[in-house]
């Protein structure tokens, strides 16, 4: 009864510090000057009204908008359960007040994302029902002359690249279940194993445009100009071969640092592994079951499913199609073929492999930035940074700064809040300075590397450590995860920083 | 003289030497029954002699209850009785008992219990008490040669074998029927979980200190792991292929290949029983091993657990 009322407490302390917060930033909001972009943007929508008017009436819907912004910021550290009530609750506030419209809101859930993300996890589904996830880790597993050390650069390089290919909680659930075998089977302490596969799960989710719903939403809003001040260059979105070009490099030679620090860090563990699995292997005895698994087809729907969706730009050149539409209609007509010819599972894949508790909050926190900019929030603060028709911001000042922003906001709330919040502050400094393109790179390595420096920096540590903590009933103390996610953070985000400080080209001047 | 069966917090049922029938013959189980339930109906004003021979009878058809070899515990719990009632008889010198057949011998002590039925710890206190009397070498000779009640009751009074307020673990438990060495092989385990039928066996060391628990689940989980169960459907290998590598090896593996390190339910000896209902609640696990120290020195199924809480 004691701990009933001592849970209730806590629930109700935590409340009161959640609404305090918002509180605290909405009266923060309200110091803000209304930007001009948002208070011409309130005139179009509602002419009628004066400009002084206007702007007192933009100080209230800045103020709600940030405040429900801090709101669903602490839901999300405080209340994971409880982050897509409050963000339902938001919403309503938002809609309530007149922040913005119905139809505004409609728009503004970013459905197309959602979409490419329930065609990928459909997808996902299909290929776990036809055994291609059982047949990499049976082939790992089984594999001859097998060390520890051979072990190791097999996790981190499955690990770093899966998430590229599916998305990184499919990625983690898939490598820590290949983890789990070695470490029940040799005996051996699985936390080091764990942390190494998840760490390198955020670094690899940074490779491709699918890794990360992080990466989907700067893929799509990005306003990208390859050759500031030439003539005719417009800000562009980024494709799936962009991601290709520039971000995958970084993340490999990310990875290979990171790998190169958790190695020197759990040597102790690795040293023990390889020691089993040398009596293992003098025994005869695998690590696990071998069975002839029927994987080409889902093999090869993987294959085909890549490079139909890595052909998007190409294929919507060719088409006259507004960008990035084909890299929601190919995973979307992928899983739809799948579920035709499945169609004994569809349901089930529709049901269970995909995740709607993730994707709703999605929507609600995309319509809350949306929210944010419609009021000038976000236009205030690039403002701040890069004023309209000054001069240039330092690229050796933003980027580092960028990086650090995100990657300590990311430690510690959903990287898709910090990054939702972000795009329209990076767009505007782009808008304002093209040449700061790299700035969206920036954007993305800082959110997803900076999942790395707590055990709540990512959807994919979470998972990881209420797997383990299931199974093995084991904690990863915050401070433990603390001492190498810091290291790790600081490693990459370095690394990181320097490659896309290369990334920026001297703006063309008109002759 | 009364004699108090229990010392500790709760209320110890008693009997004195009125309750004592010694050196009788009987021609049967009833008549020995009727004549200890008739000493004990002037000690509460609730008790229905006739009701409670019944209730005593139709308990002994289930299964005759026998603490020990030699030693039979008629009992039956009463709705409404106000506290725990004990007669004891002991048959003449060299005879036993006529109809009383248990295990091993038939019976030359009788102890006859009634119990409230809304108290289910009493019943298992007394039967914990009185086996932990005659625990000991001869005791069960030593208390049938006794001619005198007064003495009977003495011989239970407690210093001869103490008494805790409260049922322990020891109380529940019997002799482990089936154990492994940590040395034996996967093979050894498969062929005692097919042998006696028990889907857990304690694995125990040199020193007879449980090492882990070898299960039938682990043999399966060891040929079919979580990642082969994320596929649609295993008809693929209608031959039992996923088993096959196991067999071609399931002599020369450890048992602890396979085992995994979860905790399994425990309690130790002298603890309440209590604790083993929660080891085994918290575990999720339908066997309690019941350890001193770290040596295992017997279990207590859940089966057997609810039998003694709700039927004994």
């Amino acid at each position: 009864m004691s701990m009933h009322f001592s849970s209730r407490r806590t629930v109700f302390i935590q409340f009161a510090a959640m609404f305090a917060v918002a509180a605290l930033s909405g009266w923060l909001a309200s110091l803000l000057p209304a930007s001009g972009a948002a208070l011409a943007k309130y005139e179009d929508l509602a002419g009628q009204v004066a400009v002084p008017g206007a702007a007192r009436l933009l100080s209230v819907r800045q103020v709600a908008a940030v405040s429900v912004f801090a709101l669903i910021i602490c839901a999300t550290l405080m209340f994971e359960e409880r982050r897509l009530g409050v963000a339902f609750v938001g919403i309503a506030a938002l809609l309530g007040l007149r922040v913005m419209t119905l139809d505004e809101f409609v728009q503004h859930t970013e459905l197309h994302i959602i979409l490419l993300l329930v065609g990928m996890m459909t997808l996902v589904g299909v290929l776990k029902d036809m055994g291609l996830f059982t047949w990499i880790i049976q082939s790992i597993i089984n594999a001859k002359k097998m060390t520890g050390f051979r072990f190791v650069v097999i996790l981190m390089l499955l690990s770093g690249v899966m998430p590229g290919i599916v998305d990184e909680v499919t990625s983690i659930v898939f490598v820590l279940a290949l983890v789990f075998q070695v470490c029940d089977t040799l005996k051996l302490r699985p936390a080091p194993f764990v942390l190494m596969s998840v760490m390198a799960t955020n670094i690899g989710s940074t490779g491709t445009m699918l890794g990360n719903p992080v990466g989907i939403l700067i893929g799509t809003k990005a306003e990208y100009h390859w050759n500031p001040g030439a003539p005719g260059d417009v800000g562009v979105p980024l494709s799936f071969g962009d991601f290709i070009m520039h971000a995958t490099p970084i993340m490999f030679l990310s990875l290979v640092a990171v790998s190169a620090l958790l190695f020197l860090y759990f040597r102790k563990d690795i040293r023990l592994l390889d020691e089993r699995l040398a009596e293992r292997r003098a025994s005869h005895i695998g690590l696990g079951p071998m069975v002839a698994i029927p994987y080409r087809r889902g093999l090869a729907i993987l294959i085909g499913a890549l490079l139909f969706i890595a052909s998007h730009h190409p294929l919507e050149h060719a088409l006259g199609l507004q960008a990035n539409t084909m890299l929601v209609a190919a995973p979307l007509a992928i899983a739809g073929l799948l579920m035709i010819f499945r169609s004994h599972r569809a349901r089930h894949y529709v049901e269970n492999s995909i995740e709607w508790w993730s994707l709703l909050f999605f929507m609600m926190l995309f319509a809350v930035s949306f929210a944010l900019e419609h009021c000038g929030v976000t236009d205030v603060i690039a403002d701040m940074i890069s004023p309209e028709g000054g001069a240039a911001p330092s690229k050796w000042l933003l980027t580092p700064l960028i990086v650090l922003v995100t990657a300590v906001g990311s430690a510690f709330v959903d990287n898709i809040v910090f990054v939702s919040t972000f795009i329209p502050i990076v767009k505007r400094i782009v808008e304002n300075s093209p040449e700061m393109s790299p700035l969206w790179w920036a954007l993305l390595f800082g959110a997803c590397f900076g999942g790395n420096i707590t055990a709540i920096g990512s959807t994919a540590n979470l998972v990881a450590i209420s797997m383990l903590g299931k199974k093995y009933s084991v904690k990863v103390a915050f401070l433990e995860w603390l001492k190498i996610g810091l290291l790790v953070g600081l490693v990459s985000c370095g690394v990181a920083t320097a490659v896309v400080l290369c990334y920026y080209k001297t703006p063309v001047v008109a002759p | 003289m009364t004699a108090p069966l229990a010392t500790g917090a709760t209320p110890a049922p008693v009997f004195s030497e009125k309750h004592v029938l010694c050196h009788v013959e009987c021609a049967d189980e009833r008549s020995l029954v009727e004549r200890m339930t008739k000493l004990l109906s002037g000690s509460v004003s609730m008790l229905d002699p006739a009701m409670a021979v019944e209730a005593v009878m139709e308990r002994e058809a289930q299964a005759p209850s026998f603490l020990a070899p030699g030693v039979a515990m008629p009992h039956a719990r009463i709705a409404g009785l106000e506290r725990t009632l004990v007669a004891v008889a002991t048959a003449a010198p060299g005879r036993h008992f006529d109809g009383f057949s248990g295990p091993g011998a038939p019976a030359r002590l009788a102890v006859l219990v009634l119990a409230p039925s809304e108290a289910p710890a009493e019943y298992l206190k007394v039967a914990a008490a009185i086996a932990r009397r005659l625990d000991e070498p001869g005791a069960i000779d030593r208390a049938c040669a006794l001619a005198d009640a007064g003495q009977v009751v003495d011989f239970f009074q407690p210093g001869g074998g103490s008494l805790h307020g409260h049922v322990r673990a020891a109380d529940l438990m019997s002799p482990p029927p089936a154990v492994l060495k940590e040395t034996d092989s996967v093979k050894d385990a498969i062929d005692m979980i097919v042998r006696t039928g028990i889907s857990s066996i304690p694995v125990v060391d040199k020193e007879g200190d449980i090492v882990g628990v070898a299960s039938a689940d682990d043999v399966l989980r060891a040929c079919i792991p979580d990642y082969l169960l994320w596929m649609e459907d295993l008809s693929a290998f209608s031959n039992f292929e996923p088993f096959s590598t196991l067999m071609a090896k399931e002599g020369s593996t450890w048992i602890a290949d396979i085992t995994d390190d979860d905790e399994f339910a425990s309690a130790q000896v002298d603890e309440p029983a209590i604790r083993v209902a929660e080891a085994m609640a918290r575990r999720k696990s339908g066997t309690c091993y019941v350890l001193e120290g770290s040596r295992l020195v017997g279990v207590v199924t859940l089966p057997a657990f609810l039998k003694m809480v709700f039927r004994d």
